[in-house]
C-alpha cells in the first residue's frame, strides 16, 4: 500500500502534473489531489470517454483491450489508465518545460 | 365366301420380293406362322382352307384383323388395323393363279385397306380416293383384288404389274413407306372397300384346293417420296464436268459480288411479334421479423465466461447471499430505486437470462464503466438498467443471481458495493490494479516529460512544443558528484543512474563536416566514493566492482585486502574479452607499476601481470618544448641537461625549463582529477605524488642516466639530471590497451612517456618499447580498423599514432597547448579520433581531413576541464567527462558512419595515413 501511496504522491508531483485522481468502476472519486470541482468534472467525463474508446478497441479485436489514453488538447494532456476495477487519471499541463 | 385375309405386317420392305408373309419380325411371326398354318404352311402356296377362311373371313370381313385382337374406337367404329394383304378370290380366272403373299403385294393391292400407322393418316385422305380409283382399277384387273377383304383364298396372279405400276407403285410406295401397320383408314377405306366391286365370287372346289397354285411375287416399282440427293459429284461421273464448271462459275459470283454494279443489297424486315407479359399469382409467404444485437465483444465475454460458470448455474439460482465478484460489482449499477426479492431476480436470471441478453444493448460486460455510465446505453430507461444485465448476463450464467438482471438488483448490489469498500480501511488497496496502473502512468508521465530529449536525440523536432532556441544551464544536483571516469565496462554506457536530465544547448562551433552538439548533461549521484564507475577505485588503491544493475552504493566486490590492492590509485581498469571460452579478464594499472590482472572466481584474486620497470631513455635530444600555461604538465625534456627536469611535474612556473628546480606540484594533476572529487585535496597522483614525487624527485634529482643501484635495466637518462637513485624501480603506469585482436599483449603507457607492450605471460621484460612521448602517457588504446596501429595521447600536448613495430610515431597531432587527457578511434569511422584535453576542449580529430588541426570542437564551460571521454558504441554521441561532475552527451554529425565496409574503412584510414605520413617531418619512411 505504501508503495502505491509513494507512486501516487510521485506522480502527483512529476513537473506539470494538475492532478490525480483515482476512480473506482463506479465513478466514485477515491483519490484526488487536485480542487473537488475539477475532480468532479472529470470523474463524470472521462470514464465515459475511457468506456467509449474501450468498445472501439474491442469492436475493432475482441482480444484487444484498452491500456491507455491521451487527450490531449491545447491546455492540458489528460492520461487516463483505465482497468476493470478503477480508472486512473492524470492531468498534466501540455507544455513540458 | 369370305376371302382369307393375310395380316400383313408392315415391317415387310417393299424392296423384298421374299415371301414376306412369312419373313415378318418377330411380333408377327406368330403371326405369320398361323398365317401360313393357316394356308397349310406351305410358302408358296397357300390354300386357305375353307374353314378358316370362312373363319377368318367371318371374323372380319368387314373389319380388319390383327390377330385376335380389335380396336373399337370411342363411337364404336371398329377401328381394328385391317391386315394389308387381303386375300380374295382370284376368281374364276385361272387356276394358276398366283397368290401374293408378299407384303408387295399387299402392299400393292391391298394397301389400300390397310394403312400403315404412321403414314396412314396421311395418306388415307390422299390416297382414299385414288385407293378407291386404285381398287377400281385393280379391279379391272382380274387377277387383282383389291380392297375389300373377301374372304378369297384363291390364288392371285399379279400379271398386270405395268398397268398398276404407277398406282401399285403408289399404294406400294404407301405401303413401303408404312411402319408398322396400324391405324387403319377411316371410312373412305371401308367406302372404298365398300365401293369395291367385288369380283365375282370364286367358288373354291376341292380341285381348286388340290391343285397347285404357283405364287409370283413381284416387286413393284419404288416410289419416291422425298430424296435428298448428296452434294457430291463423284468426279468420274458424267456430271463432273458440269458440276465443276457451276462451282467455278460460283465462286466467281461470289468474289465479284462486292462492288459489282449487278448486285443490289436488300433489306427486310422481319416482323417480330409482340411480347406479351404474363403475370401470376401466387400465394405470398408468410414471414416474421425478429431483431437482436449482439457485439462481438458479448459473445467474446460469453464465451469466456460460459467456459468456467456452467456448472455454477444451478448454485447461483438459489444462492443469494454469495459474495460478489468483481463483475458483479462492475455492473452494478448506480440505482433506480428497486429493492426486489433476490429470489425474484435469481428466478428471472434464470428464465430470462437467454432471452433478455442479446436484445439488449452493446454493453461491454468486461468493463463496469459502460454499465454504469449510461452513455451507451442510450436505449431508454429499462433498457438502461437492462444493458448491465446482458451485460452481465454472459457471467449471469454462472455468477451470483442477485448481482445479475441489474436492473432489479443494481441497488442491492450497489449497496453491498459501497458496504464492502466503506468497510475497508484504505478504499485503494481494494484495487489490485490500481499499481499497474500506476506504474505506466508514471512511465506515461516521464516518457512526455522527456520526449524532446528523446526526440532530440534521434533528430526529430517535437510537434508542439515551441522551437528550442534559448540554451538552458543544465541543473545540477546539489549533491554534485565526483568526476567520473572513464567507464571500463563494455557493456554501459554510462555508470551513473540519471537523476535529472537537463537539456544544453550546443556551445561548439562547427568547423567542418562534423559537428559537435551537446545534447545533455548528466549529473550522477555516484559521487560517494571517489571513483564512480562501476569499477571504483579509491585513492587507496582498492578495486572496487559494483553491479550498475543493483544500484547498490556497496561495491560487490573489493580488493581493499592488504596487499591485493594497489599502491597506488588505480589507474586504469579494463575489461579484456578473451573470446567465448575463457572468462572476461579484469586488469588493473596503477601508478605503483603493477599490471594487475583480476579474477571473480573467489572473491577477487589478483595476479600480477607485470611490473613497470623504468627503462633507459631512448630519446634523442629535442628541442625544449615551448612553456605551456599554468596547468598540466610540463612536457618532459629530452636530455635537458643536469637540472632536473620537470620530467612529469608539474609547474606553475616556466615549468619545462630544464635546470629550474623541481617545483611542487602545483595545481591540480590530470590524473588525479580522474579520481578525485573536487574540491578535495589532490589524490591520489598527490599522495602518490608523494611517492612518485620521491620518485620523480629521485628520478629528477638523480641523473635518470646515472647507473641506478641495483643495476636497473637501462635506467632513464636525462642529460643533466643526477644519478638515478631511485626509491623505486617501478614505473608508473597510467594506461592499459588490450588489442582485441591479440589478447595476450597489451600496451602500458608510464608516466614516462613510454609506451611497453608487454606479455600477459611474460613477465619479465617489456616486448618493444615505444617512446616518443615527452609527458606521462595518459591514453592508449588499438585502432579499431587497423590492427597494428595504436594511438597515445600524452600530456604533452600531442596524440601520437603508432605503427606497431616501428619505434617511432607515424603521426603526431598537437592542436593547443593543453595537455590530452584522454582520446579514442571513433568506432565508426577509421579516420577519426577524438581527444579530450585539460582545457576544457574535446578535439575531433579527422585524418582524412586534416592532422593539423581538428576536425571539430568543442569547449566545455570556462574552468571546466576534460578529464575523459569516451565514443559510444551504437550512437553518433560521445560521452566527456568533466571536472565539475557531469558527463556531457554530445551528438556528432556527419561523422558516424555504419555502412561502410571494414574494408573500405582501412583503406581510407590508410590512404589518410599515407597523405599525411609523407608530410609529417617526425615520420619515418613507410607509413
Amino acid at each position: 500500500m505504501t508503495e502505491v501511496e509513494a507512486t501516487l504522491q510521485r506522480i502527483s508531483g512529476h513537473k506539470g502534473v494538475l492532478g490525480c485522481i483515482v476512480l473506482n468502476a463506479d465513478g466514485i472519486v477515491l483519490k484526488t489531489t487536485c480542487d473537488s470541482e475539477l475532480t468532479d468534472l472529470h470523474a463524470s467525463l472521462i470514464p465515459q470517454l475511457a468506456a467509449m474508446a474501450r468498445n472501439m478497441v474491442r469492436e475493432l479485436d475482441p482480444q484487444n483491450d484498452l491500456e491507455f489514453l491521451r487527450v490531449r488538447s491545447h491546455k492540458q494532456e489528460v492520461m487516463v489508465a483505465p482497468s476493470g476495477d478503477c480508472v486512473l487519471i492524470v492531468i498534466q499541463e501540455a507544455k513540458t518545460s | 365366301m369370305r376371302k382369307s385375309v393375310l395380316s400383313p405386317r408392315k415391317e415387310h420392305d417393299a424392296e423384298s420380293g421374299n415371301r414376306s408373309s412369312l419373313d415378318k419380325g418377330p411380333a408377327q411371326a406368330r403371326q405369320s406362322v398361323r398365317q401360313s398354318s393357316r394356308y397349310g404352311g406351305s410358302r408358296m402356296s397357300m390354300r386357305p382352307s375353307a374353314a378358316r377362311a370362312s373363319k377368318i373371313g367371318g371374323r372380319g370381313t368387314e373389319v380388319g384383323l390383327v390377330g385376335d385382337h380389335k380396336v373399337v374406337d370411342a363411337e364404336g367404329k371398329d377401328r381394328t388395323p385391317k391386315p394389308m394383304l387381303v386375300f380374295r378370290a382370284p376368281g374364276p380366272l385361272k387356276a394358276a393363279g398366283s397368290v401374293m403373299g408378299s407384303d408387295s403385294f399387299q402392299d400393292t393391292g391391298f394397301g389400300l385397306g390397310r394403312m400403315s400407322s404412321n403414314a396412314s393418316s396421311m395418306m388415307a385422305g390422299g390416297f382414299g380416293g385414288r385407293l378407291s380409283t386404285q381398287q377400281s382399277m385393280n379391279f379391272g384387273v382380274p387377277s387383282l383384288h383389291t380392297g375389300s377383304p373377301i374372304a378369297n383364298s384363291e390364288l392371285w396372279d399379279f400379271e398386270s404389274e405395268s398397268a398398276n405400276g404407277s398406282p401399285r407403285g403408289s399404294e406400294s410406295g404407301m405401303g413401303s413407306a408404312r411402319g408398322p401397320m396400324g391405324v387403319i383408314k377411316e371410312g373412305d377405306e371401308g367406302g372404298g372397300r365398300a365401293g369395291m366391286a367385288r369380283p365375282g365370287a370364286v367358288a373354291v372346289t376341292p380341285e381348286a384346293l388340290e391343285s397347285a397354285h404357283s405364287v409370283r411375287l413381284i416387286e413393284s416399282a419404288n416410289h419416291w417420296i422425298w430424296t435428298l440427293p448428296g452434294s457430291l459429284v463423284p468426279a468420274s461421273g458424267s456430271d463432273a464436268a458440269s458440276v465443276t464448271s457451276a462451282n467455278v462459275r460460283y465462286a466467281t459470283l461470289l468474289r465479284e459480288r462486292e462492288g459489282n454494279d449487278r448486285q443490289v443489297h436488300g433489306e427486310a424486315q422481319t416482323l417480330n411479334p409482340l411480347l406479351k407479359a404474363k403475370e401470376t399469382q401466387t400465394e405470398a409467404r408468410s414471414t416474421s421479423t425478429a431483431e437482436c444485437q449482439v457485439g462481438n465483444v458479448e459473445l467474446q465475454a460469453t464465451e469466456a465466461e460460459n467456459d468456467g460458470s456452467q456448472d455454477m448455474l444451478e448454485a447461483s439460482a438459489s444462492q443469494q447471499q454469495r459474495p460478489m465478484s468483481r463483475k458483479q460489482q462492475e455492473g452494478a449499477e448506480k440505482d433506480d430505486g428497486f429493492q426486489p426479492s433476490p429470489d425474484l431476480t435469481a428466478s428471472l436470471l434464470a428464465s430470462s437470462n437467454f432471452e433478455n441478453m442479446a436484445v439488449l444493448g452493446n454493453l461491454n460486460p468486461g468493463s463496469g464503466l459502460e454499465s454504469t455510465r449510461s452513455s451507451f446505453a442510450e436505449h431508454g430507461g429499462l433498457e438502461h438498467q437492462g444493458s448491465s444485465a446482458s451485460s452481465l448476463a454472459p457471467f449471469g450464467l454462472g455468477r451470483d443471481s442477485s448481482g445479475m438482471q441489474g436492473g432489479l438488483t443494481s441497488a442491492v448490489v450497489s449497496l453491498r458495493t459501497t458496504r464492502d469498500q466503506a468497510g475497508q480501511t484504505n478504499p485503494l488497496g481494494l484495487l489490485p490494479s490500481l499499481p499497474q496502473l500506476l506504474a505506466v502512468m508514471e512511465a506515461a508521465l516521464l516518457q512526455r516529460t522527456h520526449q524532446p530529449h528523446f526526440l532530440a536525440y534521434r533528430d526529430m523536432h517535437p510537434l508542439w512544443a515551441p522551437q528550442p532556441t534559448q540554451p538552458t544551464r543544465p541543473q545540477q544536483l546539489p549533491a554534485s558528484a565526483s568526476e567520473e571516469e572513464d567507464l571500463a565496462l563494455p557493456d554501459s554506457a554510462a555508470a551513473s543512474t540519471p537523476r535529472d536530465l537537463s537539456k544544453e544547448e550546443s556551445m561548439s562551433n562547427t568547423t567542418g563536416s562534423a559537428q559537435l552538439r551537446v545534447l545533455w548533461e548528466w549529473s550522477s549521484q555516484w559521487g560517494q566514493d571517489l571513483a564512480t564507475t562501476c569499477m571504483a577505485w579509491n585513492k587507496d588503491g582498492t578495486v572496487q566492482l559494483h553491479d550498475v544493475k543493483s544500484r547498490q552504493a556497496a561495491p560487490t566486490e573489493s580488493s581493499k585486502v592488504g596487499h591485493a590492492k594497489h599502491s597506488e590509485a588505480v589507474a586504469q581498469v579494463r575489461w579484456v574479452d578473451r573470446g567465448p571460452d575463457h572468462a572476461e579478464l579484469l586488469i588493473s594499472i596503477s601508478p605503483d607499476g603493477r599490471v594487475t590482472s583480476w579474477s571473480l572466481s573467489e572473491g577477487l584474486a589478483y595476479t600480477d601481470l607485470m611490473k613497470l620497470r623504468r627503462v633507459a631513455s631512448q630519446q634523442t635530444p629535442r628541442a625544449r618544448p615551448a612553456q605551456h600555461a599554468a596547468q598540466g604538465w610540463a612536457p618532459h625534456p629530452p636530455g635537458t641537461g643536469s637540472k632536473p627536469g620537470t620530467s612529469g611535474m608539474k609547474s606553475s612556473v616556466g615549468s619545462g625549463r630544464p635546470g629550474s628546480p623541481v617545483p611542487a606540484v602545483t595545481g591540480p594533476n590530470p590524473r588525479a582529477s580522474l579520481l578525485a572529487r573536487p574540491g578535495s585535496p589532490d589524490l591520489p597522483m598527490p599522495s602518490s605524488r608523494g611517492v612518485a614525487h620521491g620518485k620523480d624527485m629521485t628520478r629528477v634529482a638523480s641523473p635518470p642516466r646515472g647507473p641506478k643501484p641495483g643495476g636497473m635495466p637501462g635506467g632513464r637518462r636525462l642529460a643533466g639530471m643526477r644519478a638515478d637513485s631511485s626509491l623505486s624501480r617501478a614505473a608508473s603506469g597510467w594506461c592499459l590497451a588490450f588489442n582485441p585482436r591479440e589478447p595476450r599483449t597489451y600496451l602500458a603507457g608510464t608516466e614516462e612517456g613510454l609506451v611497453h607492450r608487454c606479455s600477459v605471460t611474460y613477465s619479465e621484460q617489456y616486448l618493444s618499447t615505444y617512446s616518443g612521448h615527452m609527458g606521462p602517457v595518459t591514453a592508449l588504446q588499438w585502432c579499431p580498423f587497423r590492427p597494428s596501429l595504436f594511438l597515445s595521447a600524452s600530456a604533452d600536448w600531442t596524440l601520437k599514432l603508432w605503427e606497431e613495430g616501428q619505434m617511432r610515431p607515424v603521426l603526431t597531432m598537437q592542436a593547443v597547448n593543453e595537455e590530452v587527457n584522454d582520446a579514442a578511434w571513433c568506432p565508426a569511422r577509421s579516420t577519426v579520433l577524438a581527444s579530450a584535453t585539460a582545457g576544457g576542449r574535446l578535439e575531433l580529430w579527422d585524418l582524412a581531413q586534416s592532422v593539423v588541426k581538428p576536425a571539430a570542437l568543442y569547449c566545455a564551460p570556462q574552468g571546466v576541464r576534460l578529464a575523459c571521454l569516451m565514443f559510444a558504441q551504437d550512437a553518433p554521441v560521445i560521452m566527456a567527462g568533466m571536472s565539475n561532475g557531469n558527463v556531457a552527451v554530445i551528438r556528432v554529425h556527419d561523422v558516424y558512419d555504419w555502412d561502410a565496409s571494414s574494408s573500405s574503412q582501412e583503406a581510407a584510414l590508410k590512404a589518410a595515413l599515407e597523405a599525411n605520413v609523407v608530410k609529417s617531418p617526425q615520420s619515418t619512411a613507410g607509413a
